[in-house]
């Protein structure tokens, strides 16, 4: 399964996000920085899922939020439809949000409790003057409802009276409303039952498929993503440790990160007794990271170099990227 | 005598919405030694079942109502506080999901293990702190000696866990019962514990009941799995059994709609429809609304648990 | 998340929780009652509060003067009531003035952070470094005493608690992602804090605010007390203490209406308060 090749609507260079560390005796020197985003690349093209997968700690959530400028970057470029969205004033910048949504993975805190379902979907509609009058509105809030699996009825209804499922269900009626080309997910389905994450898997890829959308899908869980995702990208503390096609991926991993994580996920199967890489020690800070490479400590296969220098983020054959001095097939143990 | 027989379990929730059936006629044994899974979604009761077996469901709102729970003989139900508390963290333990708020964060963390020794044991300051390292130590934590003597906040979820595995079998417990205890990690961190938890299960023998909705967790940990849907018991297999021929169709919708780790899907399949209200259970079979294989009597009468052979029940009119 | 919101459409809930607990429907009754007199009282009193008798002063309650004379032969009944008009008007504009600046200044802080946060924050903690009520007593001193300078004085003293009140409030929701959806969606600032957080920090608020109207009734009267309130002749219950002071042995009366009288009504605000409280609590949902 790929893609159709095309231009990328949205390409990401060098993106960075530096927290600061207050200090001092009034609190207003700064004594250090938490790297959570440093210096991440990365393209995706119209109705394309790039996946975005890690650990916490690892920036993915952070990279997310910086494609619509929730948090705003420290550096690096973000360029929509060859726009730079970092150089554009509030006025430009609002009319950009239509293009760019997010989903985000509470389905409890991300919508207002004190709003009905109607106002909560046709929020981007009134702030952006896409409705000529009352009629038009509800007429396009019930046009979403439907694609989204709900139902007129739902209109005057408050979200406490939705379980999950549904309320992610609005979320996502609301990131459609105003047409937009892309579409962050923010772990969208880790809240939700089993059963229903599959529910609402399915209407993302049926959305998909329908408006062309591509999806920057952040996500811990890899069977998901083997599921939804064209491409992957691996992060660790702040940096891509590799990127390529799910499949390429899934099988042969470049990266021993990439290894460790593909053979930590669980699997529904008993009879699959594999030998586990259990990695040692814990998933360092981003407030105090490692020299070199940042995974280092944890790597099995490190050596002296991986102290000392970062490995760059290089082609390794087959269209993969992986960012490790040993780069190689790493094989997933049976 | 099984170390655990849980008997036609009942609890209830009284809410201002109305009564809510939580747990609803569950039974089932544990041998000792042996482990035991409990797997179902968010509002299945299997949290409400595990509380109950050492008697910590709130209780306003909570209560049970019915049935019966023998610990190695003794009704749990019916005995007095001071049994219950001499079998509580003794004989009988339990971890929960979130280790920083199982721990408390003004006490280091050797002092919480060892309070659990000298509680039961008796044991003087110095032995208990002694034995504390001696826990933290088996739960694979290097430098025990320094962790005991830290504070939670200073340790990494993964640690802290551990740190919450030690206080449990502090007291060489038969029973070990884990909500969800993976749910809150990293999936690298995950794996360790799970490692953990499987090389304890071996070592020490005790007995383990698991309590999750993931089923990938399940499949490699536990010897036997239950399954609920709300508040009922719907399938009760060997593990082997019930991944490779689940019986009853939640079973089987439950782990269709898994996404494999090792192959893409072209499409995922779902169990149609949601959870129903807790208070407004429908009629017959609670999972009726949702089956593709519903009958009338489905929707009339609550079909019974029966043996369906290999050591496996289900309730099913389909199967009955 | 819900700890701050309360779901709408649960208005029923209100009257179900006062038909559960009779202390604090008495309290909600009694601040109604309160501040319908108060409201009305130029209307209902007996006698006039400012006309003097010397013939009748100091005279215990009788039959006429149901709460007796004080010493300039006026009638405490009458004091009380035209009295608590003012305390009470003082004690609720007082905090509705505050409330007005305060919850502003919270939010902003709350909201953006940073070193806008830094600078409202310091401010609000230098006042509140103050105790209130020598906060009131300089202001007092340096507007003269005078109505007005009470409800100042008292607002700029009660200023802090509501900052800080809304600021963390207003933090807290910040972080919650349906605000980031709002953003996303392309509202502005302003709109965002007047229809997102505005809403849902209301709950807090309003618990906040009856129970520092009870403060503010105590502190009116403190301030009244010294002299620096309303001034005689338009009696106070502070300043009818002050009054009563004087012959406390002789004729306790003034002082002693006066003072259950502010009494009941810091109780009343105090239960009232006590109640929007309790049911803003998620915890008693079962």
């Amino acid at each position: 399964m790929s893609a159709p090749i095309t231009e990328p609507i949205l390409v990401v260079r060098d993106l960075r996000k530096h927290f600061p560390i207050a200090g001092g005796p009034l609190g207003f020197r700064t004594v250090g920085q938490v790297k959570a985003v440093d210096g991440v690349s990365f393209e995706v093209s119209a109705g394309e899922t790039l996946a975005l997968v890690g650990e916490s700690g690892c920036g993915k959530s952070t990279t997310g939020r910086m494609l619509l400028r929730l948090t705003e970057p420290s550096g690096g470029e973000i360029r929509f439809d060859g726009i730079d969205l970092l150089g554009l004033g509030r006025t430009d910048m609002r009319r950009r949000r239509r293009e760019i949504q997010i989903v985000f993975q509470d389905p409890y805190a991300s919508l207002s409790p004190r709003q009905r379902v109607e106002d909560i979907i046709a929020e981007p509609l009134d702030v952006n003057g896409l409705c000529e009058n009352a009629a038009a509105r509800r007429d396009r809030v019930v046009e979403l409802l439907r694609l989204v699996g709900l139902d007129a009825v739902h209109l005057r209804r408050y979200p406490f009276e939705f379980s999950g499922g549904q309320r992610q269900r609005v979320a996502i009626a609301r990131a459609l409303a105003p047409q937009p080309r892309l579409i962050v997910a923010d772990e969208p389905v880790s809240a939700l039952d089993v059963s229903i994450q599959s529910q609402v898997v399915n209407l993302m890829q049926d959305l998909q498929e329908q408006f062309r959308l591509a999806y920057v899908f952040i996500s811990h869980d890899l069977a998901v993503v083997r599921h939804i995702a064209h491409r992957v990208a691996v992060m660790y503390l702040g940096r891509l440790v590799e990127v390529g096609d799910t499949e390429t991926l899934f099988s042969q991993p470049h990266h021993p990160y990439t290894q460790a994580l593909l053979s930590a996920a669980p699997v529904a199967d008993p009879e699959r007794r594999r030998t586990r890489i259990v990695l040692t020690g814990d998933v360092p800070s981003p407030a105090n990271v490692p020299s070199g490479c940042h995974f280092h400590p944890r790597c099995p296969v490190a050596e002296g170099v991986c102290r000392e220098t970062v490995p760059v983020l290089r082609d390794v054959g087959g269209g993969q990227m992986a960012a490790c001095h040993f780069a190689k097939a790493f094989p997933i143990p049976v | 005598m099984s170390l655990l027989e849980v008997d036609q379990l009942q609890v209830h929730l009284f809410t201002n919405r109305g009564l809510v059936r939580a747990v609803d006629g569950v039974s089932f044994s544990l041998e000792a030694g042996r482990s035991l899974g409990i797997v179902g979604e968010s509002g299945c009761g299997k949290t409400m079942t595990a509380l109950a077996l050492m008697r910590l469901i709130p209780m306003p709102p909570a209560q049970i109502v019915g049935g019966s729970i023998r610990f190695d003989g003794e009704d749990v139900v019916a005995m007095d506080d001071a049994r219950l508390r001499a079998l509580r963290g003794n004989q009988i333990a339990m971890i929960y999901q979130d280790p920083m708020t199982t721990l408390n964060p003004v006490f280091t963390v050797g002092e919480q293990i060892a309070e659990s020794v000298r509680l039961h044991r008796h044991d003087g300051r110095h032995a208990a702190f002694l034995r504390a390292v001696e826990m933290l130590q088996l739960v694979g934590i290097p430098d025990p000696d320094r962790v005991a003597r830290a504070y939670p906040h200073q340790l990494s979820g993964g640690m802290r866990q551990r740190a919450v595995i030690a206080m449990a079998l502090a007291c060489d417990p038969k029973l070990l019962i884990a909500d969800e205890p993976t749910t809150a990690l990293d999936v690298t961190i995950q794996a360790q514990i799970l490692e953990l938890l499987r090389r304890l299960r071996d070592d020490l023998g005790t007995g383990i009941i698991l309590i999750t909705h993931d089923l990938g967790v399940i499949a490699d940990l536990v010897d036997e799995v239950v399954v609920m849907y709300a508040g009922k018991l719907v399938e009760h297999a060997p593990v082997r059994h019930l991944f490779a021929d689940p019986q009853h169709p939640y079973t089987q919708g439950l782990l269709r709609s898994v996404p494999s780790l090792d192959m893409r899907e072209h499409r995922l399949k779902t169990i149609d429809g949601t959870v129903p209200p807790a208070h407004a259970m429908p009629a017959g079979c609670r999972f009726n609304p949702r089956c593709s294989l519903v009958r009338e009597v489905c929707r009339e009468k609550e079909p019974p648990l029966v043996d369906i052979g290999q050591g496996s029940r289900a309730a099913c009119w389909a199967l009955a | 998340m819900s700890d701050i919101a309360i779901a709408p459409g649960r208005q029923s809930a209100v009257l179900t929780y006062l038909a559960g607990n009779k202390l604090t429907a008495m309290g909600a009754a009694l601040c109604c009652l309160l501040m319908f007199v108060a409201l009305i009282s130029p209307w209902i009193v007996p006698f006039d509060p400012l006309e003097q008798s010397f013939a009748t002063a100091n005279q215990g309650p009788s039959e006429v003067h149901w709460f007796g004379t004080d010493a300039f032969g006026r009638d405490v009944f009458s004091r009380v009531l035209i009295g608590g008009r003012v305390s009470l008007s003082i004690g609720i504009c007082a905090p509705i003035l505050s409330a007005l600046f305060g919850v502003w200044s919270g939010m902003i802080a709350g909201y953006f952070g940073g070193w806008t946060d830094r600078l409202i924050s310091r401010f609000s903690d230098l006042l509140m470094s103050f105790p209130s009520l020598l906060l009131g007593v300089m202001i007092a001193a340096a507007l003269g005493p005078s109505f007005q300078t009470a409800v100042i004085a008292i607002a700029v003293a009660l200023f802090p608690r509501f900052v800080r009140l809304s600021r963390s409030a207003t933090q807290v929701l910040r972080r919650e992602p349906f605000v980031d959806a709002s953003i996303a969606a392309g509202r502005g600032t302003l709109s965002i804090m007047l229809r997102h957080v505005l809403p849902n920090i209301a709950g807090p608020l309003v618990v906040a605010l009856s129970l520092w109207v009870a403060t503010a009734i105590r502190l009116e009267a403190a301030l009244s007390f010294l002299g620096l309130g309303a001034q005689p002749p338009t009696p106070s219950w502070g300043n009818m203490i002050r009054d009563g002071m004087s012959d406390l042995v002789g004729d306790p009366w003034p002082a002693a209406f006066a003072g259950a009288a502010i009494t009941l009504a810091v109780l009343a605000f105090n239960m009232v308060g006590d109640a929007l409280r309790d049911m803003l609590d998620p915890e008693l949902d079962t």
